[in-house]
């Protein structure tokens, strides 16, 4: 990027978060609510962060409603809440702004994700989810359902074939990024799925929507993860390791639905970069590790050439260039690694959530065998192309 | 993996969805499917017409290739 837009960024480094919850993610079984997974994820990071009910005075939702959340959880002097849609740096942006400016001071974030029938066969079978929508929220079935709807994964489908249009090799592409995925989920215990997965795996998977096979489309899966946000002052008075956030940012363009965006070079992730690169000290290659959003494959290889690792078109390339064979993995400049978790594509489809749970995990030293030596910036890139493109960078000390 | 869609035959390989821009107003685009049209011969940039369809039983926007007059 030629220009640099400096921008205000007077919260730099003064929200931290200081707890993480999570249940893990599955693909089957589990006959437990949505709002249980949401409520253990939380009860989860309210106890890592060294807090207990009555110090949480925010609660930031997303699906799940914040009222049922504080019900369920008994928290007895809330003063803030609001839900937002996904993916979730909308809600973490949120809670910063909200412990900034003194609306509250200790705020739960969370995000279950429930397995419903536009995503999984099985699902559908189960009437207790049959009617569930998208994340398990309102009823499925509109009255009316059209084929031709490019909502969620089929407009990614046609962006991608977009880019097959305009420069060719879009699968291959695609592959290492689902390859890439799966090898980080073999060492993350939380993971719904954790066989690794090789390139001809990839390409002998069943295609759904072409150019996008199986393997190329995030798992629908049953979980949740919470977080706990507060200042960086209060941080240092409780138990683990904080982790500041060093910029934040969400971005759209004026015509930003599926068919409407202006094309592959001007969207909602253009907007996401430009802020974050005027807000942020911190910039590629420069961190220890990356977390571009991952659910469509599509997704993370219009992220990477967005950010700037390589130029638009140049994807595949970049991918041969810094892809390390013997780890079945990306590594870029032989030492930053992509997705450590798995991603949406393979520790589970959780809208964000896991990116950032796992990015908090790596920069407090606590990842085990995938932890990435001496991790002190973790550079986050969220969401996709349309409505829901978002940024993060987060630091330790 | 959802419920059938009305208009897609399962057996019958990928059912196509286009977007559209009009030419009456670069930008205005439409989202719809292709008919009259083997689906491997759909490509960006072709011509393409307004057709109708019935379905739910009412008329229903959709796209063929274009006829030259």
């Amino acid at each position: 990027m030629a220009n640099i837009i400096k921008l205000r960024n007077p919260i730099k480094d003064k929200i931290a978060i200081v707890g993480i919850g999570s249940t893990g993610f599955s693909k089957e079984g589990n006959e437990r609510s949505r709002g249980s997974l949401a409520a253990e994820a939380s009860i989860k990071a309210i106890r890592d962060a060294g807090l207990t009910a009555k110090d949480i005075d925010g609660v930031v939702a997303t699906a799940h409603a914040p009222w049922w959340m504080v019900s369920a959880l008994g928290l007895p002097s809330v003063r803030h809440y609001t839900s937002h849609p996904m993916p979730l740096v909308l809600g973490i942006t949120d809670a910063m702004n909200a412990v900034f400016s003194g609306s509250a001071d200790h705020v739960l974030v969370y995000h279950a994700v429930y397995r419903t029938p536009a995503t999984s066969r099985a699902a559908y079978a189960d009437p207790f989810r049959r009617k569930l929508g998208f994340g398990g929220t309102d009823p499925f079935m509109p009255e009316r359902f059209d084929p031709e709807n490019i909502a969620g994964g089929t407009g990614y489908t046609m962006w991608a074939s977009r880019y097959e249009h305009e420069y060719g090799n879009v699968r291959e592409a695609m592959a290492h990024i689902a390859v890439n995925s799966r090898t980080g989920a073999t060492q993350n215990p939380l993971a719904a799925v954790r066989d690794p997965m090789t390139f001809d795996d990839y390409w002998k998977a069943r295609m759904v929507r072409e150019p996008m096979s199986v393997f190329d489309m995030d798992l629908p899966v049953d979980g949740g993860d919470a977080f706990v946000i507060t200042t960086a002052e209060r941080a240092r008075d409780l138990p683990g390791k904080p982790v500041y956030i060093h910029a934040a940012t969400t971005g759209i363009v004026a015509r930003n639905q599926e068919d409407m965006i202006p094309g592959l070079h001007n969207h909602g992730q253009h907007r996401a970069i430009e802020t974050l690169r005027g807000k942020s000290d911190i910039w590629i290659p420069d961190i220890d590790v990356y977390f571009p959003y991952d659910g469509f494959t599509f997704i993370t290889l219009s992220w990477i050439e967005n950010v700037g690792w390589c130029k638009p078109g140049e994807g595949l390339e970049f991918l041969k260039q810094h892809w390390d064979k013997e780890k079945n993995r990306l590594l870029i400049n032989g030492k930053i690694p992509m997705n450590t978790h798995g991603g949406n594509l393979s520790e589970g489809g959780t809208q964000g959530s896991g990116h950032i749970r796992e990015a908090v995990t790596q920069l407090r030293g606590t990842a085990g065998e995938r932890q990435v030596s001496n991790a002190k910036t973790a550079f986050l890139t969220i969401g996709g192309m349309f409505f829901n493109a978002q940024g993060l960078v987060l630091r330790a000390d | 993996m959802g419920p059938p869609a009305p208009d897609v035959d399962y057996k019958a390989g990928p059912h196509p969805v286009a977007t559209v821009e009009l030419d009456e107003q670069p930008g205005l685009r439409y989202t719809s499917t292709v008919i009259n049209c083997p689906t491997d011969k759909i490509q960006i940039g072709m011509r393409i017409q307004l057709a109708w369809i019935e379905r739910y039983g009412a008329p229903y926007p959709v796209f063929e290739p274009l006829r030259e007059a």
